[in-house]
């Protein structure tokens, strides 16, 4: 599942929302959310995907990210998100 | 401009005047390590917080200058003069790119070029000063000497709208790197709602942060200075176990946290281990770690005593919005007329209870007002101390070699006038120094020591403020000045002057010349844009000569502009109000007060003359109602006095000052209006103004 948009900042949020309400309903047990098209994130963007992942642990199944550059990776690790995430640091 | 940027913007202002600060206390009493500190410090926090807003032109500039700030606090790099004039370039570079990137322009070509010089300049020392003084380097190269560096428990709550102030967290958490090391973030998450309920530009998310620094809490907390109303902190010592108590007491959510930060245990461990081992007592060890959380019920005082705790902790300043300030001195201003106008409706009924409550009130808004008018006032030491930068930079042009002295910063004035002082004090410092101060061949010449003497002094005195400027230079030449006059057409060769009157010709408009208007200043004004300015202040200035040894400026003025307590009277027709504070006292009129000396009627106040104004005369009041009698108000300025004859006395008044517009601009002697309870209008005496005409039509 790929994320179309190319930000997940504050300006862009809302329709990152959107974009993932729809994903849910869609979203496969062996599904990764594709971070490729993200080019910026702050920690708006990061509360959302956490929201995100609460959702689909109420589910019963886990988030997995692919495509993520190093400043989303970056930026994961200084909000302090990254272990939450399920991000290794190596 | 957004309040976080408006933030910005005034704290980068301080961080600039502290280095400013600090770079002229090392020009003057050489070099120590404190005020090297500070100057390292405004340039390290310019550089974080520019980078908070993607400043880069700043953050890139200032990131050389710390580098080679922190080399000169290592010692590895001496501070000469040469490198104290680099960073006064620096500093004054910097305002520069931060006025630059507040109005989002470009860089002009110019700072463009200063740019690239002062980065090649920075380079250079920081380089070539390394390597020369390699042994100095090895000296001091294993220095290990941080002060006490600890970790601290960064407990911090997004407030709901902080995503919508435009700053990101992330931002912040970046600067941290930069004060000491982030040990570990843990999110508090458990408030964000699933993707279906959750509002994305609300925040839900805290942090547990660890942080080792050497910085002081005060540091830690100017961090988030710019966020201050967007967030809930607390910082406590992670070593403190009661603060720890009450945190958890406070945020219960963290204890399930904090037992998964494996760093704070080992560190906790640790400092019990030390403490155990202290410890004379032998205490149980604790396997969670976490100490014991008592529960809620049993401990709701501890709860309210360590919120005491945490607020006392907090920085002690609020930067305010000037215009807010202004905002509530104008309502209060509205509330005092109000009130004068219930005080009068009040007199016609007979009610003692009424009475009591509107003299109650008027004393509350007395109370208020002076509180409201006091956050206006600020100590004139900053203002007065970034002068000290001009006067060494005019001293340098001309070549001279002066000791600037500075007394009274303590003394507080309102803030307006503060700001709009430091042009003319500016630019009688400069004329001081480069009209007033000889050259060190003449000085010696004449048995004065080499080095000049310019002394800037601040004191209070009666109501007022006194600001005196001296040199002990060649003072005024009185013959010279009164020949220039008459050859200028100012005043003619039969006017019988004194040596008073004549030094205040200076101050004529026509008198400055190309040739005495300073082009060290780089304004052009003369010394009568100076009188201007202090004129609109409502102050006065006068001058103290003594030819061959110096001369001192002396500038007086009101302590403030917008709020009086004044004193209502009755000349003919019209009612005033004189400023109490320059009323010396009232007395009824009595002829045997009056004397004839030389044509001028004065007033005889026990033994002292003193100059009088008959107001109504004055003031051509062609009102023909026989008063009952008349009285004298002997009001002061300063050092100067004079009796004005006026007819009913009215007693106390709280005087909101309001500007009576263009049509009473060129009224001598009032200096605005005030609305009374009765709706009349009554006009403000300008008292400088009218002991300026009284004591100047005795002078002719």
């Amino acid at each position: 599942m790929k994320l179309l948009i190319q930000g997940l900042t504050i300006q862009e949020v809302e329709k990152g929302l959107s974009e993932l309400q729809n994903a849910l309903t869609k979203w496969d047990a062996q599904e990764f959310l594709d971070m490729s098209n993200i080019e910026r994130i702050d920690m708006c963007g990061i509360q959302l995907l956490l929201s995100f992942q609460k959702s689909l642990h109420e589910s019963g199944m886990t988030l997995k990210f692919s495509g993520l550059s190093p400043f989303i990776l970056e930026s994961f690790i200084l909000s302090g998100c990254s272990d939450l995430l399920g991000i290794s640091h190596e | 401009m957004n309040e976080e940027l408006q933030y910005f913007y005034e704290d980068a202002k301080d961080q600039l005047s502290f280095m400013e600060q600090g770079l002229m206390d090392i020009v003057e009493q050489g070099v120590n390590d404190e005020a090297i500190g500070a100057i390292f410090r405004a340039m390290h926090t310019i550089k974080g917080t520019a980078g908070m807003f993607d400043f880069n032109a700043i953050v890139s500039f200032t990131h050389i200058a710390e580098n080679l700030l922190d080399s000169v606090r290592q010692k590895k790099v001496p501070l000469d003069e040469n490198l104290l004039e680099l960073l006064l370039q620096v500093k004054d570079h910097v305002e520069k790119l931060i006025e630059s990137a507040i109005a989002n322009t470009d860089l002009s070509q110019e700072t463009i070029t200063t740019d690239a010089l002062l980065r090649n300049s920075l380079s250079e020392s920081l380089t070539s000063k390394i390597v020369n003084n390699t042994d100095i380097t090895v000296q001091n190269a294993p220095t290990n000497d941080e002060p006490d560096e600890r970790v601290w428990h960064i407990s911090l709550r997004l407030k709901e709208d902080f995503f919508k102030t435009g700053m990101d967290i992330l931002s912040i958490f970046d600067f941290f790197s930069s004060v000491g090391d982030i040990i570990s973030i843990l999110p508090v998450i458990d408030n964000i709602p699933n993707i279906n309920d959750i509002d994305p530009l609300h925040s839900y998310i805290g942090f547990e942060i660890f942080f080792l620094t050497a910085a002081p809490l005060l540091e830690i907390e100017e961090i988030f200075e710019f966020v201050a109303e967007d967030i809930d902190l607390i910082i406590i010592s992670s070593d403190d176990q009661e603060q720890l108590q009450q945190l958890m007491l406070q945020r219960p959510e963290i204890i399930d946290i904090l037992a998964t930060a494996s760093l704070y245990k080992q560190t906790l461990n640790k400092q019990n281990d030390e403490q155990d081992q202290s410890s004379s007592t032998p205490q149980p060890k604790d396997e969670t770690f976490l100490p014991s959380v008592p529960s809620i019920a049993q401990n709701t005082s501890l709860l309210k005593e360590s919120n005491n705790k945490i607020t006392q902790s907090k920085a002690t300043f609020l930067r305010v919005d000037f215009q807010k300030i202004d905002l509530l001195i104008n309502q209060v201003s509205e509330m005092v007329i109000a009130n004068a106008k219930i005080t009068q409706m009040t007199e016609k009924y007979d009610d003692p209870d009424l009475d009591e409550t509107t003299a109650s009130l008027a004393e509350m808004l007395d109370t208020l007002r002076d509180a409201v008018m006091n956050i206006r006032m600020v100590q004139v030491e900053e203002s007065f101390s970034k002068l000290r930068r001009n006067v060494s930079d005019v001293a340098k042009k001309v070549g001279k070699s002066i000791e600037f002295t500075i007394n009274g910063g303590e003394t507080e004035l309102d803030k307006s006038v503060v700001e709009k002082l430091s042009d003319p004090l500016i630019h009688m410092l400069r004329n001081s120094i480069d009209h007033g101060i000889e050259n060190a061949q003449e000085r010696l010449a004449v048995g004065k020591p080499e080095q000049g003497q310019v002394w800037l002094r601040a004191h209070p005195e009666s109501g007022s403020i006194v600001i005196e400027i001296e040199d002990d230079g060649r003072g005024l030449n009185t013959q010279v000045i009164l020949n220039k006059a008459i050859t200028k057409g100012l005043v003619s060769p039969n006017d019988t002057l004194t040596d008073d009157a004549i030094h205040m010709l200076i101050f004529h408009p026509g008198f400055s010349t190309a040739e005495n208007i300073s082009d060290i200043s780089g304004r052009g004004v003369g010394m009568d844009v100076v009188k201007q300015n202090i004129d609109a202040l409502k102050g006065r200035i006068d001058i103290l000569n003594n030819f061959g040894y110096g001369c001192k400026f002396i500038i007086t003025l009101p302590l403030t502009l917008a709020i009086i307590d004044g004193f209502l009277i009755q000349a003919g027709s019209t009612k005033y109000i004189i400023p109490q504070d320059m009323i010396q006292e009232v007395i009824e009129f009595k002829l045997h007060y009056l004397v004839e000396v030389g044509g001028s009627t004065l007033l005889n106040l026990r033994g002292e003359l003193l100059p009088l104004l008959n107001i109504k005369h004055h003031f051509s009041d062609s009102d023909t109602i026989m008063h009952s009698r008349e009285n004298i108000v002997v009001v002061r300025y300063g050092s100067y006095m004079a009796g004005l004859i006026v007819d009913e006395l009215f007693g106390e008044q709280q005087t909101v000052v309001k500007s009576l517009g263009s049509l009473f601009h060129k009224v001598p002697g009032i200096s605005g209006g005030s609305i009374l309870g009765s709706g009349e209008i009554a006009l403000i005496f300008d008292i400088p103004a009218l002991i300026e005409y009284v004591i100047h039509h005795d002078n002719r």
